[in-house]
């Protein structure tokens, strides 16, 4: 049962998923735990969340259309 | 008959025929009636999926925890755009292996994996003693919101039975189509009810939403914005509770059984991956909840307990009774949204992997379609009686079952990507890490440190799972031939 290869793709994707994890608990949130500057009429330690979740959103986007991609041409 | 209630009744009319309509496009079979015949799109499972993040907790329990514990509540956000991601890569397997072994949920992939039984039967136990709690909390919450609706006219019971008597007419009538059905129906109408909440009433009572915050970051109640904001007790949170809250939370988040069968469902891979793309989104469609609870901070200090703070204000603020219909019939979808998940995924789960592996005989399809039906009715029963009759708190063991599910998380893992893992490795593992959890839960005071009780059942449950796999007889390769070949993701 030995996996197929792990794209660079997907461990580049495990990367960003985890940096944005810690970023949304100790310690990465620290530095976004504080009221001010306001964005958007929001709290900073909100923004900060909704952001992590934005940069998470458009990583998956992109390892989606490239594992589309790649299927296309013949792979999986 | 109130104004209140008008939404109320249109939206449960509404819920009613659109979960009988689907039943004319699936067959008449267990895959019809458990899988919608393996052809749900992207658009299907995203709110299908979607009743993780709104339930009646998002309606009842997201404003709550904003207005008691503030910025602890931003821990909702970050647990559900980050639990979907390990669906990437096991949803498409566990779909490609169900549809070539015939299979329709996660305990029976974990026992075929296994090749154990009693394993894929634990699994479904305990898969059950986590659903029916949770299923109960969402019938309570009906009930109470149409009492509140109607000013008193409905009782709690009564409440709960006009609206789980609809969820239960169309989840026995079409199955799964008729639960995806709905929930594009009842997504849609909480996210526009939540929008339109969320920025009108901190506008009513503060003129914005950014007044608002500004309001409270220079009252008295400005540490509550500060991440990891309040505890329970309304003292700071400390970082060890709220950041291991969030990582238990996104480690059991796809081991839910309602959850993960859901892959089964689907149409093909690209759908699956498609929607754990899109699901972070979902989650923006917090915020508005979370401010909504922001907003009666200091407006209406005291209201105990702080889940009712949203129909407390749809009461009590001088709001159009319309407007506070349309508010109500938006908590009622949120939690007949999860409920009749719930429903289905229960009866299926007890009947494939609890009751028809202890039979000689395989069970012919029409009888499991029955059998499915009948079980359906009777965990609503048992349900609906937690839920209006008994005096026995749940709160406590559905908090369990948070830390408890996590603990199928290192199981499907290692199902999926480690060979040489063994059926009395996964279910020491498993044994052990709910023990662990149950005890930390039930005696907090032992815990070294204040982390939530889920991880030390993780570790323990790792360290288990791992040791006694190395000390028994492999699973065969030949059994193992099917996994490898389904690839990474």
């Amino acid at each position: 049962m030995r996996p197929n290869r792990v794209p660079r793709r997907h461990k580049l994707l495990l990367g960003v998923i985890l940096l944005m994890l810690a970023a949304s608990i100790w310690p990465g949130y620290l530095l976004g735990a504080r009221i001010e500057p306001y964005i958007f009429g929001l709290p900073f330690s909100l923004m900060w969340l909704v952001l992590c979740i934005a940069v998470v959103f458009v990583a998956l986007l992109l390892t989606f259309r490239a594992d589309m991609s790649a299927r296309k041409e013949g792979g999986r | 008959m109130t104004v209140e209630l008008i939404p109320c009744l249109v939206y449960l009319v509404f819920a009613l025929l659109l979960g009988m309509l689907p039943a004319r496009f699936s067959s008449r079979s267990v895959a019809g009636y458990v899988a919608g015949d393996r052809s749900l799109n992207t658009v299907l499972l995203y709110f299908v999926l979607g009743a993780a993040v709104f339930s009646s907790f998002a309606f009842l329990g997201g404003p709550g925890w904003a207005y008691s514990r503030g910025a602890a509540a931003f821990y909702i956000l970050a647990y559900g755009a980050f639990g979907m991601i390990p669906f990437y890569f096991l949803g498409p397997r566990a779909r490609r292996l169900g549809a070539k072994l015939g299979f329709f949920t996660q305990a029976e992939i974990v026992g075929h994996r296994f090749d154990s039984k009693a394993l894929q039967v634990m699994v479904a136990l305990f898969s059950i003693v986590a659903l029916v709690p949770y299923l109960t909390l969402q019938i309570k919450g009906v009930g109470y919101i149409l009492s509140v609706a109607s000013h008193g006219a409905l009782s709690e019971w009564e409440g709960a039975l006009l609206a789980y008597g609809i969820v239960t007419t169309y989840v026995l009538y079409s199955g799964m189509l008729g639960v995806s059905w709905t929930s594009v129906f009842m997504g849609i109408a909480m996210m526009t009810i939540g929008w339109l909440f969320g920025l009108y009433l901190p506008w009513k009572f503060y003129g914005g939403v950014s007044a608002m915050f500004h309001a409270l970051a220079t009252g008295p109640h400005a540490a509550m914005l500060v991440p990891p904001g309040l505890d329970a007790s309304g003292t700071s949170w400390d970082w060890w509770g709220y950041s291991s809250a969030i990582l238990v939370s996104v480690l059991g988040f796809c081991c839910w059984p309602h959850f993960f069968m859901r892959s089964m469902a689907a149409k093909d891979d690209r759908s699956i991956k498609l929607m754990v793309v899109l699901y972070p989104t979902m989650q923006i469609f917090m915020v508005p909840i979370l401010i909504i609870g922001f907003s009666a901070v200091l407006m209406f200090p005291g209201i105990k307990p702080a889940d009712t703070v949203l129909p407390f204000m749809l009461q009590h603020a001088g709001l159009s009774p319309w407007l506070a219909g349309l508010a109500f019939a938006g908590t009622l979808a949120a939690s007949m949204h999860t409920g009749d998940a719930i429903m289905h995924a229960a009866g299926t789960v007890g009947v494939r992997d609890g009751i028809a592996p202890l039979l000689k005989k395989p069970l012919d399809d029409r009888r499991q379609r029955d059998l499915i039906r009948i079980l359906i009715v009777v965990m609503t029963a048992v349900a609906f009686y937690f839920a209006v009759a008994s005096k026995l708190s749940l709160v406590s063991l559905l908090l369990g079952s948070y830390g408890g599910v996590a603990q199928i998380f290192p199981v499907l893992i290692a199902a999926f990507y480690w060979p040489r893992a063994t059926a009395k490795g996964a279910a020491a593992g498993l044994v052990t890490g709910i023990a662990v959890n149950m005890l930390f839960l039930l005696m907090p005071a032992l815990k070294p440190v204040p982390l939530h009780e889920g991880i030390y059942g993780l570790v323990a449950n790792v360290i288990v799972l791992v040791g006694v796999s190395l000390m028994s007889q492999p699973v065969s390769a030949e059994r193992l031939k099917v996994y490898s070949e389904a690839g990474w993701d």
